[in-house]
């Protein structure tokens, strides 16, 4: 596959990757799960979605909670609508697969942020490897904490790992 | 070159380091939300369950998650029944026999019921415990 190719086919996975989050960030708030990734008892989205997991402070809620440590909770999430936006795992992951989008997107050789063209690559492995990452953390809360998965989620982080090999094969094409 | 690769790697340790400092600062802020004394919750929770408050609930229900945040690590002290049969100490069974159907589903020392998210001072009245005190 040509460079180009390669370039195409990460967009086109990190688009997908974006709709699923933003599918995510809606499951999140809606106040019932979507019949579309439940299915029995196995499956649920909306479990995992509305869970204290579902946000970056549900480390908090694991370590204070689940593992009854003496450590205060904290709870950014729970101040209101706009911080529970804020500190969402698939808002965050979709603002974080934008940011590779944009970075993998030539801009006329354009520095994006404080990110300089050259670093670009670095950035996207980067970044995809700590989505990967996290995604295995979330996988671990699903089986042994929440006992049931997201479907869409686990798809999610199907994409992000077939991306990251994608980028990185970008990065020893020449 | 040099110059520029130099002056964006400094803005980058900037934007870095700005991040950093609103996440902790978000953290303290967030952790002063929290006005009663951790001890006084403690004692709380303690008094809940040696009045013979019960709560029943599920691993999984995101009521109960708003619950246990609400008493964070003191809740460790309720007397908590896991209603789900795949949940850890799961005592599923006695959830059927007192006919839990929704959770959060607290149980007082007059036997009475109370399906929610209560606060302090519900539970408090409902058990004859001393709700904490507001600093």
């Amino acid at each position: 596959m040509t460079k180009n190719k390669l370039a195409l086919t990460l967009n086109l996975l990190l688009i997908i990757g974006m709709l699923l989050a933003l599918f995510l960030v809606y499951e999140h708030f809606s106040a019932t799960a979507s019949k579309y990734c439940t299915f029995g008892q196995s499956f649920d989205c909306g479990i995992v979605n509305k869970s204290p997991y579902a946000n970056l402070d549900g480390l908090s809620y694991l370590l204070t909670i689940d593992f009854n440590l003496p450590i205060p909770l904290i709870d950014i999430s729970g101040i209101n609508w706009f911080f529970d936006l804020l500190t969402s795992n698939a808002f965050l992951g979709f603002l974080t697969l934008l940011l590779i989008f944009a970075l993998n997107t030539d801009f006329k050789n354009k520095k994006l942020l404080w990110i300089t063209p050259e670093n670009n690559k670095k950035w996207v492995i980067g970044l995809l490897t700590f989505g990967i990452i996290y995604g295995f953390y979330l996988f671990l809360i699903q089986h042994y904490i929440l006992k049931t998965y997201c479907l869409f989620c686990i798809i999610l982080d199907i994409v992000i790992l077939i991306s990251l090999i994608i980028a990185l094969k970008l990065k020893n094409e020449k | 070159m040099k110059n520029k690769k130099e002056k964006s790697s400094k803005i980058g340790i900037i934007v870095i380091v700005t991040i950093v400092l609103a996440i902790v600062l978000i953290l303290f802020f967030s952790g002063r939300k929290d006005k009663y004394a951790r001890e006084d919750i403690d004692n709380f929770a303690k008094c809940l369950t040696e009045k013979g408050t019960l709560m029943y609930g599920t691993f999984w229900c995101p009521k109960c998650a708003e619950q246990k945040k609400m008493l964070g690590s003191s809740f460790q002290f309720i007397n908590y029944v896991e209603c789900d049969a795949r949940g850890e100490n799961e005592q599923s069974q006695l959830c059927i026999e007192k006919k839990v159907e929704k959770y959060p589903d607290w149980q007082f020392p007059d036997e009475s019921r109370t399906v929610g998210i209560l606060s302090f001072e519900e539970l408090g009245a409902k058990a004859g415990c001393t709700t904490p005190q507001k600093n």
